[in-house]
């Protein structure tokens, strides 16, 4: 066997800095939230799912729509050519706004697309290498071209001026998140202003049916204002997607809303347990809002998020806020 | 599949796990069933492939049934500690609810059973295809190499000693085989941590098995091993008893339980502690690789070949996994990721042409370390396996790519227990669980 520097292997050091009852108790409430928070991100949209059936059925109401159009013009202009052809411009007309709506919601759907392929790009670039690629003026112009209506777009340019083809993809995450970070502190704050207010409106709600009204409101609320300080309009999928959370959050308010009616009339007599669990209940929906203000953040995001953008320790603080409070009152 | 719990309408998933020497097995599988048992909850709620199964159930009972009830008393009562290891196969069945549209014609029920055993009896594939002279040729071979040959040494010079022709002394090859039995287990243990331990049953015998019924052990003597090995031993010497107890293992133990198991399995999960194999160092890390590609060797074999159409038949994904990343740091932890497909690259690309989907994966069952964060750096802290005392570390970074000759070794990483208030109602906090399964169970 051969001795000597060359056959001795790389050694990697732990470092014990503590041992013993000094080192803090482990939490393992903190660790799911710690996974939560770090949990890969999931996709910006679910994958499409049109199924066979859904098709037919829309087909089969199209096809019925047009014949009883093609009818009603038909009798119509036996009746007078005049009605005839008023309710065939109207049928027409209705027909050309319905393309107009399909091609705009399409033209919404493929902005955001844009946004998930550019994030997608970006990541599998700057795992691939570092090295300046003629990928990054072709990415500057598309994001360009993203915020061309936006109010941000005369300081996104002055970001972007400097880009040419010496710059690598890294540089240009780099660069643009830099750009954001002021936008991610003020969406974070308002996200966490905003889930801290759901949670506590709902630990001290005495309404289930307010409880419901309120998490639609002020989560719908949170997606617009984090859109709008991004300085971008949410597309109508985008909506929809961020709208199927907020309805999750809704379902979960009813499900705990309904256990806690079921459970108060039997056990729950005394006060204190009763608070808990509203307490409970306030956190579980400030965390669920805290989830849909990030899933906000990443869709408005041209570049994928590098550090968590809603900070882990921004979960704790609701927890805490809404236990305190909701205690407190 | 004839011997499934349940009837034949609902569809069963069988899924073999199975792990090299302290990989986690037991642990896995109680996390896997309580994962499955909180399916709306957690991280495997956002796994979009498995967005139709809306609620597992447990089912309790049945012919060698997983002991779940063990894996949740020993995660969740005080003091906590790790389950108790395989010691004989077991399945684990869990009834899944399918969330299907009502025009939809497939099950809206299915089964998927957690198929656990020993993974020294995976190692015992390496040796279906030998005899009992290619047995003793390829034993020769380890153990000439270190730390077997100096762990063992002793007992490899006794039985290089060892005429084949001779007389077998019945009491003496007793002896030996127990001692061959304590070697493997010595080789298994840290501060070795070596997997290609053979015959695997000398280690986990099970219930149907008694390894001093049939008494054999390699023998390095001139007879056998090398170019001047004999054609044939006489009766009643050490080469003849020691080779037919040796053909009896492989046909009548090793060979059937392939046979009856292998043929239902619709995915493999094979467990690595390749943290455990660094921190032992480079002789273990060459050892486990080898080992791996010696029991996904089967998976190439052509469909003309028995073991071929054995593991062709329906095994259509298996899923590498190294556990405990929970005592790395998250960087830390992503690096694994990309020195696990570095380690097993040669394997995978060996794999990719043969249809079968093979995922490299480093996931943690439980998690049982805490990050925490002083100063813009994280740490760990967690309680220590072995004294139960508390302890805050730092692990150690690991480089972004696996040198090529393997040679690298962690220095004291500690062994970590689990975390005190884990709950049968609550998702077990765990790193890619989710993936994990997600890969299984995709339709």
């Amino acid at each position: 066997m051969n001795t000597g520097p060359i056959d001795e292997p790389i050694r990697l050091k732990t470092t014990v800095h503590q041992q013993g009852d000094e080192v803090p108790e482990i939490d393992v409430a903190q660790i799911r939230l710690d996974n939560d928070l770090d949990a890969e991100p999931e996709p910006l949209l679910p994958p499409q799912r049109t199924s066979l059936f859904f098709r037919l059925v829309t087909l089969s109401i199209i096809t019925w729509l047009m014949l009883q159009w093609f009818q009603g013009t038909v009798w119509s202009w036996a009746i007078s050519p005049w009605l005839g052809g008023g309710i065939a411009l109207i049928g027409v007309g209705v027909m050309m706004g319905l393309v107009v709506l399909a091609w705009r919601a399409r033209a919404a759907s493929r902005k955001l697309d844009l946004i998930s392929r550019m994030q997608q790009r970006i990541r599998r670039a700057q795992r691939a290498h570092n090295q300046p690629s003629s990928l990054v003026p072709e990415l500057a112009a598309e994001i360009d071209a993203l915020y061309q209506r936006s109010p941000l777009n005369a300081s996104l340019r002055e970001q972007l001026a400097a880009v040419d083809a010496s710059w690598s993809v890294a540089e240009l995450a780099q660069g643009l998140n830099s750009w954001y970070g002021p936008l991610d502190q003020e969406a974070a704050q308002l996200i966490r202003r905003e889930s801290v207010r759901t949670g506590i409106f709902i630990a001290a709600s005495p309404y289930p049916a307010l409880d419901l009204l309120l998490v639609a409101w002020r989560n719908i609320a949170m997606v617009e204002r984090v859109a709008y300080i991004y300085g971008l309009r949410l597309s109508a999928p985008a909506r929809w997607h961020l709208y199927q959370l907020i309805l999750r959050n809704i379902a979960f308010t009813t499900v705990t809303e309904t256990m806690l009616d079921s459970v108060s009339q039997t056990w729950l007599s005394n006060i204190l347990l009763q608070v808990g669990v509203r307490a409970g209940q306030g956190i579980g929906v400030a965390l669920y809002s805290l989830r849909i203000g990030h899933q906000s953040m990443r869709l408005c995001r041209v570049v994928p998020e590098s550090d968590p953008l809603i900070d882990r320790n921004i979960g704790k603080l609701v927890i805490d806020s809404v236990r305190s409070r909701s205690s407190g009152g | 599949m004839s011997d499934s719990f349940l009837a034949r309408s609902v569809p069963v998933t069988r899924i073999g796990i199975t792990g090299l020497s302290q990989a986690g097995k037991s642990t896995l599988i109680t996390s896997l069933i309580n994962h499955l048992e909180n399916l709306r909850r957690g991280s495997l709620s956002a796994q979009t492939d498995l967005d139709l199964l809306v609620h597992g159930h447990w089912l309790r009972g049945g012919e060698h049934s997983f002991d779940y009830d063990a894996g949740l008393h020993a995660l969740t009562n005080q003091p906590v500690r790790w389950p108790t290891s395989t010691t004989d196969w077991s399945i684990a069945r869990i009834e899944i609810n399918v969330d299907r549209p009502w025009y939809s014609l497939k099950p809206r029920k299915r089964v998927i059973e957690l198929f656990d055993y020993p993974g020294e009896w995976l190692l015992d594939l390496m040796l279906l295809e030998w005899d009992y002279r290619q047995f003793c040729e390829a034993l020769w071979a380890w153990v000439g190499q270190e730390p077997r040959h100096t762990v063992g040494a002793s007992l490899i010079a006794e039985l290089a000693a060892i005429d084949p022709l001779t007389s077998v002394d019945t009491a003496q090859l007793a002896v030996l085989q127990e001692r061959w039995a304590d070697f493997l287990a010595e080789c298994r243990i840290a501060p070795y941590q070596l997997s290609r331990n053979l015959p695997g049953r000398f280690l986990l015998s099970g219930r149907d098995f008694d390894p001093a019924e049939y008494p054999f052990v390699p023998l390095f003597g001139l007879g056998v091993v090398g170019n001047d090995a004999a054609h044939d031993f006489p009766k009643g010497s050490w080469g003849a008893v020691c080779q037919a107890n040796f053909d009896h293992y492989r046909n009548d133990q090793a060979r059937p339980f392939f046979d009856q198991h292998f043929r239902a399995l619709d995915a493999q999960v094979i467990l690595i502690d390749l943290l455990g194999a660094m921190s032992a160092g480079p002789a273990a890390l060459k050892d486990m690789r080898a080992a791996l590609e010696g029991v996904l060797e089967p998976f190439r074999y052509q469909s003309g070949h028995w073991l071929g159409q054995l593991f062709r038949r329906r095994i259509r994904r298996v899923a590498v996994c190294a556990t405990k990343i929970d005592h790395l740091l998250p960087d830390d932890q992503h690096r694994l990721q990309s020195l696990l497909e570095s380690y097993l690259y040669e394997t995978v690309q060996r794999l990719a042409a043969a249809s079968i989907e093979l995922k490299v994966m480093a996931i943690a069952a439980v998690q049982s370390a805490q990050r925490v964060e002083a100063g813009g750096t994280g740490s760990l802290i967690g309680r220590d396996k072995r004294n139960g005392e508390k302890i805050h570390f730092t692990p150690p970074t690991l480089p972004s790519t696996m040198p090529h000759n393997l040679n690298l070794k962690i220095d004291e990483l500690p062994q970590l227990a689990p975390p005190a208030g884990l709950d049968r109602a609550q998702v077990f906090p765990s790193r890619r669980i989710d993936q994990l399964l997600a890969f299984l169970l995709a339709e």
